[in-house]
């Protein structure tokens, strides 16, 4: 295995050839199969791939922090030219107290539960020397150093008494402890709202300087990685495929794995009329498995007889830029994904209609108002996204639609103008028919001890009044329009991967050929390859049977692909509703406005981050006037936080609300947002 | 419905590479069983169970003796090896004997007491997991005030209040071990109800009664087994309590561990040891012998 | 947190009342007479009116419960029946120290080792140490206490002579000389408890070791023992705790077997011949004071795993 060419003598982390393994029943099953790269003093480097690549097995073993049966079998590991792999268990505790440090996934798991933040804080000072006093000292400070508003407030709380993100930042905190030498981040905003996501990298963005850390980024999103980084290694079966900086490597991808990430996820705005989205084929080959020569030849358009019989070289494509592959040359040739034939066609009739519909929880601590008069309809054949921060009540909406929760009296859910039972067991077969629902998790949303055929006939039967062979007839046919074959039908979910088991879900929900399918987030588990399957799956679906759907995401770029119009959610309201188009002109609601520039752009746009401040509020104690006011960047003092706005038509179909006129609006956002309020210390 | 030719090879090779990963769920319940088999603790518990289950079912092929009446020709309190294999007794009758007709009783009585408990515990742990409410409540409180008084506290009052009768001590320990089962198929209940699809048959209509029994039961099978199995372990250490306290349910010269003990161990001090060491080996290897196959299958169904 | 205590109390206060209903109601729904089954079948008319009304059967089930309530609140159990003269209180309160003496030494030799054995055994997971731990505490947990004190006084009682075959000392003994005599009684309570406290804090302390705190903590540069003392044993022995105080009840009025067989003079045994002596005012305050031992250590426990863990005081006050 040769040397990246981009080796250099001042790497802050240098990883060369590097192999680990995990050991199972006493056979060594290979995880890393020669990873190689570097990453300088104060830059970022990005590592990018589908699951089970092994981009966070590189990252826990660059600090050595392996699981019991991991074994490195080969290469090295140097951290400031100390080589980590030779270290004795002592060198390697004062190594991770000194020079490395780690954020984490999800902050909330990340902390002790049972300890006060300040402790935890202060203990990261005390093991690299500290004096009880000057830690408790330097965790204040710690803690201003990431913005915490009320440092001694923090300091003094337990982990669940503070929200995700402002964990993060506290463990941020911790790991800057040390000022080290090398800094690695794993996928640290995943499972964080977009807008707090934001507020972390511009944290991590800000500090970046300041530290002058070699920093190792893990994200399975690529817009992060492209905000984020300075270079990026596209990892496959444990192998980096390509290197380069950024903006060479996703606007002039070299190698055909990185084409079909690049392509599987909605870029430069497209629209689910435009294109299809690419689905790469085939899975990464099993942890262990015997590589092919070229480890992407199986899945590789490209593939021809050399590579299957050679090993591809490293072949430089401009100044550090390189991709591992025969045939760089044709990469021209990996086909884009298909065009849309069939035009799409929204009906006029509202199908299912939301009309004035709250939902108080009644709890032993007081009323919490989940819903409050929310007006929303969908015509036929028509995705209508909706969005809006953890806790805004999409999912409540959801689940007072499909009859779970009784919405409070006033409101109706209508089908086809008639309101239907609130509670689904009150229903009638064909109110129950008309609406079904596809959830975030299908490892819950199925039924473990059923098979798929189980699954299927019975929700045939119960949704179309279908019995025996009749029933089992159409379940089999509607497993075949999902494209599941005769073999998965006796199996049970488990032995499904994650996107088979989705298409069940789905399966299920189209069983009595319903007219709207609720869609709760349903590809934020599966990797963008089988995303972008799943969504081509729901868009097919649609222009054939021309089923409506409501989209719950917190991806502004699926919605933005998939739906047709989009409905805004916050704290419980609808602050805005309109057709996507309008909506990506403007004008939209500051809340919009603050979503829409939260997302990080894997097409590299310039940013305009607009910060919302503060945290979302809770709903039982929502603020006066606009609920939104608290946290607005254009707030009028005086008006916003007595009067709530009402819900005033924009154009045609699209409604906001907000107080500021929307030609006032349309001006005020032509112009990027410049934030002149003094940063919080 | 068309399908486009990347979705199909995407489909097929995602099952494919599953196939191959995943065995098939026969498979899967045939790996269990395989790892059932050959855990140690699964056929150590098995060989002691099936020891006692034969004394229990026919004595006589094993016995040597009548253990009602005394050897003849042996005097009481022969050590063992003199003409009995595990000596006699205070008046003479044979150990060995009384041992394995011993077994009967219990092996009648504890099953028995489980399988009440289990049936109206699942029963009641699956509705109050539920349904909750304020049925849950009253119910849970009412279970909590029966498990703050140890079992064999309240079995001793009951047996004494309506009689120490075999059905009466069934009866007992039966109704006394529902709480701690009903506590943990609620627990295993509660958390199968969180999930989606649960939600999602509520979404099509479906009515409790089906979620419960349908959708929910299959799933909380492998908790209700290993509980059972612990529980079972339980009704034998409380049956041999109350026969060790006089209440056996029997005469008191039937046969019986728990008796046997009791009426012999004062005579421990006399060097007199084998009448109550053999009964208490043998009610020790059963509860053991059972606990170990409770653990095993613990250990293969959570694999 | 007095929110969650006061909570907490209230909840006891129910229990403790379904258990006087369960209390008053079991001789009242006997078949037959219970009077004439307790004071047996050749009792003289008077001997079985007395039982009756030890019984309180002449009495209508409202009067018997609401006197049983008076009785709670005016902490006046009355008197034994077969003794007369001598309160109720003070035989359970003679019993009761028997039976704290004997509970006190147990688990303070109890939770060390088997706390110890679970953390060693987590520690060393799926090594011979941990599968020996885990299968000799499976093994020999709910074996009966007579059994094992039964086979006790066999091997170590009888041929050792520094362990006693009775658990009671003689008037006046030194307190070493008591603890000598509690001696097997207590090993008895270690072998039958060892395993079932020392897997719960095994499996505990797993999650605790896998789970990303732990990581963190290891990440941060701390040693082994450092991670464990500072970050693992808070998390890990909250369910421990929570097993002791359910199990304190049972220790102090469960042991029936092993008081028999130790001849020494607790609450169980004192609860069992009042039941044998149709006793019951005995009975009656006997377990009663099991109930109240239970609910007072569950408290406890309960308060121990608030102090524990901030998240468990949030949930208990806001109910589960």
């Amino acid at each position: 295995m040769t040397a990246s060419p981009t080796a250099t003598d001042t790497a802050a982390l240098s990883i060369r050839d590097l192999e680990m393994a995990y050991m199972v029943r006493g056979t060594p099953r290979a995880v890393l199969r020669g990873v190689s790269f570097d990453v300088r003093a104060g830059e970022a480097y990005g590592l990018v791939g589908e699951s089970g690549c092994g981009k966070s097995t590189t990252a826990y073993t660059a600090l050595r922090y392996l699981p019991s049966n991991g074994l490195i079998q080969g290469g090295t590991i140097s951290v400031g030219g100390r080589e980590v792999t030779a270290m004795s268990s002592k060198e390697l505790r004062e190594f991770r107290a000194n020079h490395a440090s780690m954020v984490y996934q999800d902050p909330v798991q990340a902390v002790n539960p049972v300890l006060k933040i300040g402790r935890q804080v202060a203990e990261s000072f005390e093991v690299i020397g500290h004096s009880k006093g000057e830690a408790k000292e330097l965790a204040h400070k710690a803690l201003q150093r990431v913005h915490i508003a009320d440092p001694e407030g923090v300091l003094e709380r337990y982990p669940h008494q503070l929200s995700g993100g402002m964990l993060q930042r506290v463990v941020i905190a911790m790991a800057l402890a040390s000022d080290p030498l090398l800094l690695v981040l794993d996928e640290p905003t995943t499972g964080l709202d977009a807008t707090v996501e934001a507020e972390v990298l511009d944290l991590v963005r800000e500090l970046r300087d300041e530290i002058g850390a070699a920093i190792l980024l893990i994200a399975h999103n690529l817009g992060v990685i492209r905000t984020m980084c300075d270079r990026v290694g596209i990892m496959y079966a444990g192998r980096i495929v390509e290197e380069g900086t950024v903006e060479d490597v996703f606007d002039n991808p070299s190698h055909p794995y990185t084409v079909g990430l690049l392509n599987s996820i909605p870029r430069h705005g497209a629209r689910k009329t435009d294109r299809e989205l690419f689905s790469i084929p085939g899975n990464l080959p099993q942890i262990g498995d015997p590589l092919p020569t070229c480890v992407y030849v199986a899945r590789c358009p490209l593939a021809t007889d050399k590579c299957s019989a050679e090993v591809p070289p490293i072949v430089a494509r401009s100044d550090g830029h390189w991709t591992r592959c025969h045939h760089p040359d044709r990469i021209d040739e990996v086909p884009l994904p298909d065009e849309v034939s069939t035009a799409h066609n929204v009906g006029t009739e509202e199908v299912i209609g939301v009309h004035g519909v709250s939902k108080t929880f009644h709890q032993r601590s007081g009323d919490v108002p989940a819903l409050v008069g929310v007006d929303l309809g969908f015509a036929e054949g028509e995705t209508l996204g909706l969005v809006g921060e953890s806790g805004s009540g999409k999912s409540t909406l959801a689940k007072t639609m499909l009859g779970v929760h009784e919405p409070d009296e006033g409101g109706a859910i209508t089908l086809r103008g008639r309101p239907m039972a609130t509670k689904s067991i009150d229903r009638e077969t064909e109110s129950i028919r008309a609406i079904q629902m596809v959830f975030q998790n299908p490892d819950s949303a199925l039924n473990r001890s059923w098979t798929v055929r189980r699954i299927l006939t019975r929700a045939v039967s119960k949704l179309t009044g279908k019995s025996g062979d009749d029933a089992e007839a159409q379940a089999v046919q509607i497993a075949h329009a999902m494209q599941l074959s005769d073999r998965h039908l006796d199996m049970r979910p488990r032995q499904l991967s994650g996107g088979l088991k989705q298409r069940v879900a789905i399966a299920r929900a189209f069983a009595g050929d319903p007219d709207v399918v609720v869609a709760d987030e349903p590809t934020s588990a599966l990797d963008v390859s089988v995303q972008a399957a799943i969504l081509n799956l729901l868009a097919e679906l649609q222009r054939d049977v021309r089923t409506s759907y409501l989209f719950i995401t917190h991806d502004i770029g699926v919605v933005r692909y998939l739906a047709d119009r989009i409905a805004v959610m916050y704290v419980g309201r609808v602050m805005e509703v309109g057709p996507t188009d309008v909506m990506f002109e403007g004008p939209i609601h500051p809340y919009t406005e603050a979503l829409l520039s939260a997302v990080p752009s894997v097409d590299g746009e310039a940013e305009n981050r607009i910060p919302l401040k503060g945290e979302i509020p809770s709903p039982k104690n929502p603020p006066p006037g606009c609920v939104f006011h608290t946290r607005c960047h254009r707030v009028i003092e005086g008006t916003c936080d007595k009067i709530e706005p009402p819900m005033v038509e924009v154009s045609l179909g699209h409604s906001i609300k907000c107080h500021i006129p929307p030609d006032e609006l349309l001006e005020m956002q032509k112009v990027p947002w410049v934030d002149h309020s003094v940063p919080e210390l | 419905m068309t399908t486009t030719p990347e979705n199909i090879e995407t489909v097929a090779a995602e099952s494919d590479d599953r196939a191959v990963a995943v065995a098939t769920r026969k498979q899967v319940r045939k790996e269990q069983r395989r790892l059932l088999f050959r855990s140690p603790s699964f056929i150590i518990g098995t060989i002691i169970i099936g020891f006692w289950v034969l004394s229990g079912l026919w004595p006589e092929l094993l016995d040597r003796f009548d253990p009602k009446a005394s050897v003849p020709g042996v005097s009481p309190r022969t050590p063992p090896g003199d003409g009995t294999w595990w000596g006699t007794d205070r008046l003479g009758r044979d150990v060995y004997s009384r041992v394995v007709h011993g077994a009967r009783p219990i092996l009648i009585a504890a099953p028995a007491a489980t399988v009440i408990a289990a049936f109206f515990g699942t029963l009641l742990g699956l509705f109050t997991g539920y349904f909750r409410g304020w049925v849950d409540e009253i119910i849970s409180r009412i279970l909590e005030a029966i498990l703050s008084i140890p079992a064999i506290l309240l079995a001793i009052v009951i047996v004494f209040t309506f009689g120490a009768t075999t059905p009466v001590i069934i009866g007992t320990i039966g109704f006394l071990f529902i709480p701690a089962i009903a506590r943990t198929v609620r627990a295993a209940t509660l958390a199968e109800a969180q999930l989606d699809y649960v939600t999602a048959a509520q979404m099509r209509g479906e009515r409790s009664l089906f979620i419960i029994g349908r959708e929910i039961f299959p799933n909380i099978v492998g908790v209700v087994i290993v509980e059972v199995t612990v529980r079972l372990g339980y009704a034998i250490f409380t049956l041999a309590t109350l026969a060790f306290l006089g209440l056996s349910g029997g005469n008191a010269t039937d046969p019986n561990w728990g008796l046997d003990v009791a009426q012999n161990y004062q005579q421990v001090v006399a060097e007199v040891w084998w009448p109550t060491v053999f009964p208490a080996l043998a009610i020790g290897t059963l509860v053991i012998g059972v606990n170990l196959m409770a653990d095993s299958i613990d250990e293969a169904l959570k694999s | 947190m007095k929110r969650f205590i006061i909570r907490r109390l209230l909840l006891s206060v129910v229990t403790l009342g379904i258990i006087l209903i369960l209390i008053t109601l079991i001789p009242n729904i006997a078949p037959g007479d219970p009077a004439r089954k307790i004071a047996g079948g050749t009792a003289s008319p008077e001997r079985l009116a007395a039982v009756t009304e030890s019984l309180g059967l002449d009495k209508s089930v409202i009067e018997q419960l609401t006197d049983l309530v008076t009785d709670v609140f005016t902490l006046d159990l009355g008197e034994s029946f077969t003794r007369p003269g001598t309160s109720v209180w003070s035989l359970v309160s003679t019993s009761l120290f028997n039976s704290t003496k004997l509970v006190v030494f147990a688990l303070l030799l109890v939770l060390p080792v088997a706390i110890i054995g679970g953390l060693v055994a987590a520690y060393r997971r799926d090594t011979w140490l941990d599968r020996v731990i885990v299968n000799l505490g499976v093994a020999l947990s709910s074996l009966p206490e007579f059994v094992v004190g039964a086979l006790f006084l066999v091997l170590l009682a009888v041929p050792i002579d520094f362990f006693r075959v009775v658990a009671d000392p003689p008037a006046g003994a030194s307190f070493l000389t008591e603890l000598q005599y509690l001696l097997l009684p207590v090993f008895t309570v270690l072998t039958v408890y060892f395993g079932y406290i020392a897997r719960i804090t095994r499996a505990s302390t797993i999650t605790a070791i896998e789970s990303d705190y732990t990581r963190t903590a290891f990440m941060r540069g701390l040693s082994t023992s450092e991670v464990f003392r500072k970050h693992v044993l808070r998390n890990s022995l909250v369910p421990t705790v929570a097993v002791v105080g359910t199990q304190l009840g049972y220790l102090f009025g469960g042991m029936v077997g092993l008081e028999l067989i130790y001849n020494y003079p607790g609450l169980g045994r004192m609860i069992f011949d009042a039941v044998d002596s149709a006793d019951y005012p005995l009975l009656r305050g006997g377990v009663l004071t099991v109930a109240i031992i239970y609910m007072l250590a569950t408290l406890a426990a309960d308060l121990i795993i608030a102090w524990m863990n901030p998240r468990a005081r949030l949930s208990l006050s806001e109910g589960s």
